[in-house]
């Protein structure tokens, strides 16, 4: 009897269970970090001094809590205005003044509107 | 060792089980009411006044949580573990991030939970859980918009898929912990069969429209958000997090289609009561550690597939 139920079972909620393991990948995926999708300048690029540095991010960004600050090579902060995040929450833009040839290094913080923050930092170079 | 994100863990899943638990016990109180026309009036009122007691308490720990919650989105939010800098960052979170602005709206719908709770008389019951349950659709509605389904900003078709999600899961889960915990097991006890069996008809019917809700706002939104490999699954611990949780709702899924076919569609009996008493309470005991593993999957950083 057992094993009649179970058949029962397998063929009724087969394509339910099916749909239930897709519903279950999909619940994660909003959970996720936004994080840097593009970057210019580039990291490890080497370019002409950059008027700003400018990040694309995955996901909206929370303004309030998410920056870009870029040091020099003795840690010293470049910019001179704090970063801003443009209409649409995704890109995040600090001006820079005149960079004198060197690394630089960039930190962002991107804070999501799910609380959620993630960081890191990138090098480029002013030839 | 860092207990924030832990105690964040904890919070998040006491406030989202109270939420299930409270739309739970709304809709089966309901059904309760209708399936349950010829008990005696005593009986009745001491199953009601048990089911109110219960939300009031739900309620007392949603209102804890909501206010407890703005510091540990600041310490999210700031990444640091100090109690007075987060503290003297709330202000600042409320006034000027997306989880501040949802923070006064789910204020207001508590508010009004709380005055529909106390205020309203049993003459009034079925307008006041009505107007409740829509209540609590606000409060998954605010859920949505200050979730990642938002990153893409506000009237999205992900967003309302989340909404959708949200409901579906507090109305499958909530009716399921409600009735196996607590209504059926009365109803077994003390009403005839026949009234059992209308009421799990009416579960039956609702949690698979529910399941039906969730699969399709699933499948959207695994469409949008999901490429690539799933080696993820089984390399890391969110993956092996999400696929413990999937064994649980494939048990309770199955639970759910014996209680179905096995019990409800078939003559109600006093052996068969007891045994869908048992088979619910055992589904029950399921979904609650699905929502406990969700609590946890929903606090483990995803991975990249």
């Amino acid at each position: 009897m057992r094993f009649r139920i179970l058949r029962e079972v397998n063929r009724r909620r087969l394509i339910p269970a099916l749909c239930a393991f897709t519903m279950l990948m999909a619940a994660p995926a909003l959970l996720a970090h936004t994080s840097p999708v593009s970057m210019v300048p580039a990291a490890e690029a080497s370019v002409a001094s950059p008027e700003s540095v400018v990040i694309h991010f995955s996901g909206a960004l929370e303004p309030k809590f998410s920056m870009i600050t870029v040091t020099d090579g003795t840690g010293h902060v470049m910019n001179k205005e704090q970063s801003v995040v443009g209409a649409d929450n995704k890109v995040m833009t600090v001006m820079l003044p005149t960079l004198s040839p060197g690394i630089y290094t960039v930190h962002w913080v991107g804070v999501s509107v799910d609380t959620h923050r993630s960081q890191g930092d990138y090098k480029f170079t002013v030839k | 060792m860092n207990a924030i994100p832990t105690l964040s863990v904890v919070l998040a899943s006491l406030s989202d089980g109270c939420y299930v638990l409270i739309v739970g016990s709304l809709l089966a109180d309901r059904w309760m009411h209708a399936a349950w026309r010829d008990a005696d009036a005593s009986a009745k009122s001491i199953r009601h006044a048990a089911l109110s007691r219960f939300q009031v308490v739900c309620l007392g720990v949603l209102t804890v949580c909501h206010f407890v919650r703005p510091w540990f989105v600041a310490a999210s939010m700031s990444g640091s573990n100090g109690f007075r800098e987060n503290l003297s960052l709330i202000p600042a979170v409320l006034s000027s991030t997306r989880q501040g602005v949802f923070w006064y709206a789910n204020l207001a719908v508590i508010a009004i939970l709380v005055a529909i709770r106390f205020g309203s008389g049993s003459g009034k019951r079925p307008f006041a859980s009505g107007l409740a349950l829509a209540a609590l659709f606000v409060l998954a509605l605010t859920k949505a918009a200050s979730s990642h389904a938002a990153d893409d900003g506000d009237y999205t078709l992900l967003e309302f898929s989340e909404f959708l999600h949200l409901m579906a899961t507090a109305v499958w889960a909530g009716t399921i912990l409600v009735s196996g915990f607590v209504i059926v097991p009365f109803l077994a006890r003390l009403a005839n069969p026949e009234t059992l069996w209308s009421f799990g008809g009416r579960l039956s019917r609702t949690v698979t429209w529910a399941v039906i809700v969730l699969v399709l706002s699933g499948i959207y939104t695994s469409d949008r958000e999901l490429s690539g490999s799933l080696s993820g699954l089984w390399t890391s611990a969110w993956g092996r997090i999400l696929l413990l949780k999937l064994a649980l709702v494939a048990a309770a899924l199955c639970l759910g289609a014996v209680s179905r076919f096995r019990y409800v569609r078939r003559a109600a009996t006093t052996a068969r009561a007891a045994e869908f008493a048992g088979l619910l309470r055992a589904e029950a005991t399921v979904m609650a550690a699905v929502l406990c593993v969700s609590g946890l999957l929903a606090n483990t950083n995803r991975v990249t597939l």
